[in-house]
């Protein structure tokens, strides 16, 4: 608390003497944000790791849940994917919380949080059915990412990761291909306006080297053959709170307001070697935008533009009356014509399909031969 | 001597021969058994899609629609003549000025006969206006705001001087269809829509859920007549019936604070909510308004302030209805009560309170599902409704099969499953019978209902469960995996057939020995 209230105090006071390098004019931001062209903001927030050890992990991505809620993305339009075993678990000395500071300031599990994918469900067949929408027909809304053309996409991962692949909770391990190929069909069904994908594992970097999908802006933690390290340990919890790169990002937008006009290389400025103990990456030959004229609201924010005052009138009572002045009742306009439809044969989704038929049917034949053998 | 070398000669041959036969057979075994076997649980279903069909129609489905909307006019006997000058005149001015529209839109001019329905049909009608008794009238037009039906104010010098189908003309394409041309043109040319319209749109779904919130900020019992004012709605949603379905609920939310606090102005006595703070108001964290519905959502919120307890108002800074519109989303009203409330008393919204509220929310429900502006006619801008959202309907379903054509011929690894090509069948059959009602019938409800049905279907193809590519696997990580698997099974045969080999050249070096010492 001392240190990031003796952050923003400096900052104002750097601001106010030297007029504010991060702030730009209100002509100058209205052409920014016309570049932008979204009108929705998502943010899909992973955390891989399981078990009390990786504490950091679960830390990493509520402070970022935090920041997004703060900014403004309402928590319909967040999905948060985490184990949840850290603030309940019998380890935790302080039970039902989760700092990401030993000052222990801001308690990240106390306000409202809604976990979407909680504890086994992180998977990356989740994962990537999120990216792509391909669910069961009775999946929630509040759980499936409803991006269209205008939506912007904010993407943090973090976890233990190697070069070119992601591991989630021990089982299982997504690719760098298979996150390249989902964007590819994110951007074919036109899912996205713009992707913000931020990586924060050992060896990110080599994460997003397979995209090829365009609009996509990337910044990953440690290149190929480095660690990942974290901040520092809260020697009362007794583990680590905090990786570097995450610490240093929430350190930059916890100056951040809702209506802020920082671009986002003041952000990717604070990525040093210095901060950071390893080589931080930023990949921006997919990104239409220069990354000087991308506000951080552009992702991390949700500015919603409303519309006053242009309401017609008298369009109900036209629409309850007939001409003559009578009212249409509740009833009578049961008796107007309704249309037709057509029907369809409508394919069953239940049932095999070939390819698993015959699957079935070959693994049943080669069970057989085995019981053979053994006779 | 020599019988017993003759006995372990032979056995020894016999167990040679017993043993090459079983190296064979598993051989042969391995080979036809085993092969298609690690071939057909291994290789990806991929079921055939009708590429070809979806391309021709998805770049040339433009030029086999046509539209050809019928308008009857009502003109007495012996004028027949002037329906064709007056279509001429039409088609001659819309084709000038719209070219790309020739042939994929335009007006049917008919004479009127018979009954005919002026909810359900164009109808034109004329009005002759006598210049002698008025000096000072002129031609005028009235587009009942209550069906589909036009009445034509003419002047004799208007009709002397021959210009009755220009100002029909005007009327007609101007007037009437403005709109509609302008937006149907954009779509043709694929021109860049202004942005800012289209945003304020919710992307069109068959059927919509709709939810009135009634939201108070603290916890004091509050009624309103939701009902019986829902029922008021109810023609509306009717008259949409072509285009969309709705779902209603309706809920009251107590204590719910918007997420900035509204100040107090003491100039206008009363909270003032200004324009800049607006974008925040809705307290998404706090106000329990996720339906978890499987439908799109349209909330239209009725926000009912604290201070109104006080008898002091809250208005939204240049509102003239105090109300605004969310794009994509809702729309919202603060309420304010005319009469104080008295202490301890249960407040009620009456019917005739949320009246003008329901009026206000129409005018958003139609801002957000896109209609256009005029004319008033519902009915009239319903129908320009669903005729561009089918235009739109089958563009965007043609292009997600495209789309999921395109990512099955470039994603080697994904499956394709029957049941996608099913959709996708489905899909372009909707199509093709919409297309057929549009066509002959001009039954435009229909072609709709079915442009909806081919956008459901196309979604369903692309978004099938089971086209799910999870895994890439390094070829390394595939060798791990296959190795524990073929491993024991093949190092066996491998030595065993090694084995043979051996014997047998072995043999081959005691024939030659012993034919040396011979």
């Amino acid at each position: 608390m001392k240190f990031s209230s003796l952050i923003v105090l400096c900052c104002s006071v750097i601001s106010l003497a030297l007029g504010s390098p991060q702030v730009v004019n209100t002509d100058e931001a209205e052409t920014v944000i016309a570049k932008s062209g979204h009108t929705n903001n998502w943010a899909v927030l992973v955390s891989t790791s399981r078990f009390w050890f990786n504490y950091r992990h679960m830390a990493n991505v509520l402070s970022l849940y935090r920041t997004v809620k703060r900014l403004g993305i309402p928590d319909s339009q967040i999905i948060l994917m985490l184990s949840d075993d850290i603030a309940c678990n019998p380890r935790n000395a302080f039970p039902g919380t989760v700092f990401n500071n030993m000052d222990q300031a801001i308690d990240l599990y106390g306000d409202l949080i809604e976990v979407d994918y909680r504890g086994y469900e992180v998977t990356v067949e989740n994962f990537v059915r999120l990216l792509t929408d391909r669910w069961d027909p009775d999946h929630p809304r509040s759980k499936r990412l409803l991006t269209d053309e205008n939506s912007n996409i904010f993407i943090y991962l973090t976890g233990h990761g190697g070069n070119e692949f992601l591991k989630f909770q021990d089982a299982d391990e997504i690719g760098s291909y298979d996150i390249a190929d989902a964007f590819e069909q994110m951007h074919e069904k036109k899912r996205y306006n713009e992707i913000f994908f931020m990586i924060d594992t050992c060896q990110a970097n080599t994460m997003y080297e397979r995209f090829y999908s365009p609009n996509i802006l990337a910044v990953g933690s440690s290149q190929i053959e480095e660690s990942s390290y974290s901040h520092h340990s809260d020697m009362d919890i007794g583990v680590a709170v905090i990786d570097r790169f995450t610490y240093y990002t929430l350190d930059f937008l916890e100056k951040i307001k809702t209506n802020s006009k920082v671009t986002m290389d003041k952000l990717f400025d604070e990525y040093t070697f210095e901060n950071i103990h390893s080589t931080p990456g930023i990949r921006t030959d997919l990104f239409n935008r220069e990354v000087k004229d991308v506000l951080l609201t552009d992702f991390f924010g949700n500015v919603q533009d409303v519309v006053v005052d242009e309401v017609e009138d008298d369009l109900l009572y036209i629409s309850n009356h007939y001409a003559n002045g009578t009212q249409i009742t509740h009833d009578s306009h049961k008796t107007l014509k309704a249309i037709n439809r057509v029907a369809f044969d409508l394919p069953s989704t239940e049932g095999f399909s070939t390819s698993k038929q015959g699957k079935i049917i070959a693994g049943v034949f080669l069970a057989g031969l085995i019981l053979l053998f053994l006779k | 001597m020599t019988s017993p070398a003759t006995t372990t000669d032979s056995a020894r041959s016999n167990v040679t021969f017993i043993r090459r036969t079983i190296v064979a057979i598993v051989f042969v075994m391995l080979v036809s058994l085993g092969y298609p076997l690690v071939m057909s649980t291994t290789t990806v279903y991929r079921a055939e899609l009708p590429t070809q069909e979806v391309t021709t129609l998805a770049n040339n489905f433009k030029h086999e629609l046509h539209f050809r909307i019928p308008v009857f006019l009502d003109i007495p006997n012996g004028l027949e003549h002037f329906i064709s000058s007056a279509q001429s005149s039409v088609d001659e001015y819309l084709y000038a000025k719209h070219p790309e529209l020739k042939g994929f839109w335009g007006l049917d001019l008919q004479r009127l006969q018979g009954e005919k329905n002026e909810e359900e049909d164009y109808i034109l009608r004329f009005d002759i206006i006598d210049k002698d008794a008025n000096e000072d009238a002129s031609e005028s037009f009235f587009i009942s705001p209550f069906s589909r039906a036009t009445t034509l104010g003419l002047t004799t010098s208007l009709i002397n001087a021959n210009k009755v189908d220009e100002f029909l003309r005007i009327i007609l394409l101007d007037e009437i269809f403005g709109q509609e041309i302008q937006q149907l043109s954009n779509l043709v040319l694929e021109a860049p829509h202004p942005s800012l319209q289209t945003d304020v749109v919710i992307p069109y779904s068959p059927k919509y859920n709709v939810v009135f919130t009634l939201l108070t900020e603290n916890g004091k019992t509050i009624e309103w007549d939701i009902e019986k004012a829902i029922d008021l709605f109810q023609p509306a949603f009717h008259k949409l019936q072509h285009f969309t379905n709705f779902s209603i609920n309706t809920q009251i939310q107590y204590y719910s604070k918007p997420s900035t606090e509204i100040a107090f102005n003491e100039e206008q006595n009363s909270y003032i909510i200004t324009p800049e703070s607006l974008s925040t108001f809705i307290n998404f964290g706090d106000w329990n308004l996720i339906t978890h519905d499987i439908l799109p959502t349209i909330n239209f919120l009725v926000f009912f302030p604290e201070s109104n307890y006080d008898g002091i108002k809250t208005i939204i800074d240049k509102s003239s209805t105090n109300s605004f519109l969310v794009p994509q989303w809702g729309g919202v009203k603060i309420l304010n009560k005319d009469m104080p409330i008295l202490k301890d008393s249960t407040v009620s919204i009456h019917e005739d309170e949320l009246l003008p509220i329901m009026e206000i929310f129409t005018s958003q429900l139609y801002q957000l599902l896109g209609a256009p502006e005029a004319p008033k006619s519902p009915n009239i801008r319903v129908d320009i409704l669903s005729r561009i959202a089918f235009v739109k309907n089958i563009g965007k379903s043609l292009e997600t099969l495209k789309s999921l054509i395109k990512l099955t011929e470039s994603l080697n690894e994904i499956s394709v499953p029957e049941t996608t090509k099913n959709y996708v069948n489905l899909s372009l059959d909707a199509i093709k019978k919409s297309f057929a009602y549009l066509n002959n019938e001009q039954n435009y409800g229909l072609a709709m209902s079915l442009s909806a049905d081919a956008l459901k279907f196309s979604d369903k193809a692309f978004f099938e469960k089971e086209m799910v590519q999870q895994a890439y696997f390094p070829s390394e990580h595939k060798l791990a995996v296959f190795l524990p698997l073929l491993g024991p099974v093949g190092s066996i045969v491998f030595l065993g057939f090694l084995k043979v080999l051996l014997d047998r050249r072995k043999e081959k070096r005691d024939a030659v020995k012993r034919e040396k010492t011979e």
